[in-house]
């Protein structure tokens, strides 16, 4: 029976709590009585390989999927592989999630530009999102996940399509608009220097059904963290081993 | 130079060619039956078409068959649109619907004409029959249309908690509208069939079917052709300004 729960009464500091999760399609069992405690305000990155059910916990997060189990979480914002954007402006893409939240016309406007700004996506408003290169489409999904009120941002490979360079500077947009706006996130992917880069917490996905072995946190702040570091090196060829 | 020429006049030179091809197989099996009682020749039949644009009962005529033809395709258009978008939120109405709509759809149109006939003033029976013909595949056009809608993208609004009203205007509007919008011109110029041939069919007074009936009767095969060639004209018409409008409106979209 699937259970999500959208509540802070259940949570403490904005944790995302997963019990019992069972999931399968099919015949193929993804998660069998699967548990784990995501803590409140802190960046999980769950490192997989492609197919090993990464989507799928966060779809079952999200209640995309059906499942067994309980999932306790406040309200979520979910950034999507493919950045999901309506054949609109920009500005009303991130507007659309605002009107349940936000009555006032004028105070909805100033919050849709405040994100657009912080995404570096403001001078853009007025064009056709699914127009934008693959990197703007991702920072219009980013200031749309950070507009929305949530305390919970799931995010599902954002930036796997994307080449080096753009996914670099997006990362930063990304810890500024956390630093801004911190909500607790956990970002799946296969790549580990994106891991290396973003997470205070890495955990790998593997198995089957799967299992969540916690390899680190990291202690030092994204913007100065220096993925050649010795620690960095030696955490990288851990990862690299495991996966 | 030449090619330019050739690439600048050939939208006109290719329809051009192929009126001029249609004529000549007129004039041919015009003198081949060499009867114009029987087949016409394309003088006779330009004389009678001159008489109608001079003719206000024909004028009245079209203007009546055109008004049907609007109005049908609007009550259809519409029906169309409410209800495609209601069965989307609401599917058990479309589960309903569906075996009403199969049944509209198989339904022979002459039978149905003749029922309809016997029932309605002649006045109308055009209009009714135009709708159970037409407001199943404008209908169908529109669930199509929906179902192009991206699930991801609404998965992302049901996430988001986007009201539906916004979901219509940015979501399933801008999906819609082009394809809907692609098929209107050629389902006008079938309703401008489909209304004429009920006109013929009912009798009915002041109407491009009703002169096409009295020609058949007094077997004028003069005003027949003029007549054909007249609705056809007017089906081209109507197509040419609605996709004409169809572009403007997806390039607006744009």
């Amino acid at each position: 029976m699937t259970k999500v729960t959208h509540a802070n009464m259940h949570t403490s500091a904005n944790d995302v709590v997963v019990q019992n999760l069972t999931l399968a399609y099919g015949q193929n069992v993804i998660y069998n009585n699967f548990s784990h405690t995501f803590d409140g305000g802190k960046l999980h990155v769950i490192l997989g390989k492609s197919g090993c059910g990464k989507t799928s916990l966060l779809n079952a997060i999200a209640g995309f999927v059906p499942f067994d189990g309980n999932v306790v979480c406040d309200k979520l914002s979910y950034v999507f592989q493919q950045p999901r954007l309506a054949h609109t402006t920009v500005f009303n893409n991130v507007e659309m999630v605002l009107f349940n939240s936000i009555a006032d016309k004028a105070l909805r406007v100033q919050t849709v530009q405040k994100f657009l700004d912080m995404a570096e996506v403001g001078h853009l408003a007025q064009n056709f999102a699914t127009k934008l290169s693959g990197g703007e489409q991702q920072r219009v999904s980013l200031a749309r996940a950070f507009a929305y009120p949530s305390q919970v941002l799931l995010m599902d490979e954002p930036f796997k399509s994307l080449d080096l360079g753009i996914r670099k500077t997006l990362y930063k947009t990304l810890d500024n608009l956390l630093a801004q706006t911190p909500r607790t996130t956990i970002l799946v992917t296969h790549d580990i220097d994106e891991a290396l880069a973003l997470a205070d917490t890495i955990y790998i996905l593997q198995n089957k059904p799967c299992t969540l072995t916690q390899v680190c946190k990291i202690d030092t702040s994204r913007s100065e963290r220096d993925l050649y570091s010795q620690d960095m090196l030696s955490l990288r060829k851990q990862l690299e081993s495991l996966l | 130079m030449k090619s330019n020429l050739f690439k600048k006049l050939s939208p006109i030179m290719y329809p051009l060619a192929s009126i001029a091809f249609m004529l000549l197989v007129w004039h041919l099996l015009f003198v081949w039956v060499g009867s114009e009682f029987i087949f016409p020749s394309i003088g006779a039949t330009l004389a009678k078409l001159g008489q109608y644009f001079v003719s206000g009962k024909f004028w009245l005529a079209l203007l009546a068959t055109l008004g049907r033809v609007l109005l049908c395709f609007a009550i259809s258009l519409v029906l169309a649109i409410a209800i495609g978008v209601l069965t989307k939120f609401v599917p058990p109405v479309g589960k309903v619907l569906s075996p009403i709509i199969a049944l509209f759809r198989s339904a022979p149109t002459v039978a149905v004409m003749v029922i309809l006939i016997l029932l309605v003033d002649t006045l109308f029976t055009p209009i009714i029959v135009g709708l159970l013909v037409v407001f199943p595949m404008l209908y169908a056009s529109v669930t199509s249309a929906i179902d192009q809608v991206d699930v991801g993208t609404l998965q992302m609004c049901h996430l988001y908690n986007v009201p539906k009203i916004h979901q219509f205007k940015y979501v399933y509007l801008p999906t819609v509208a082009p394809y809907l919008l692609g098929e209107l011109p050629a389902t006008l110029s079938f309703t401008v069939k489909l209304i004429i041939s009920a006109e013929i069919l009912s009798y009915s007074y002041q109407s491009i079917g009703g002169l096409i009936q009295s020609a058949n009767v007094y077997e004028d095969m003069a005003s027949l052709f003029a007549l054909t060639i007249l609705s056809v004209l007017v089906a081209t018409l109507l197509d040419v300004a609605l996709t004409f409008v169809a572009k403007r409106v997806k390039g607006g979209a744009r």
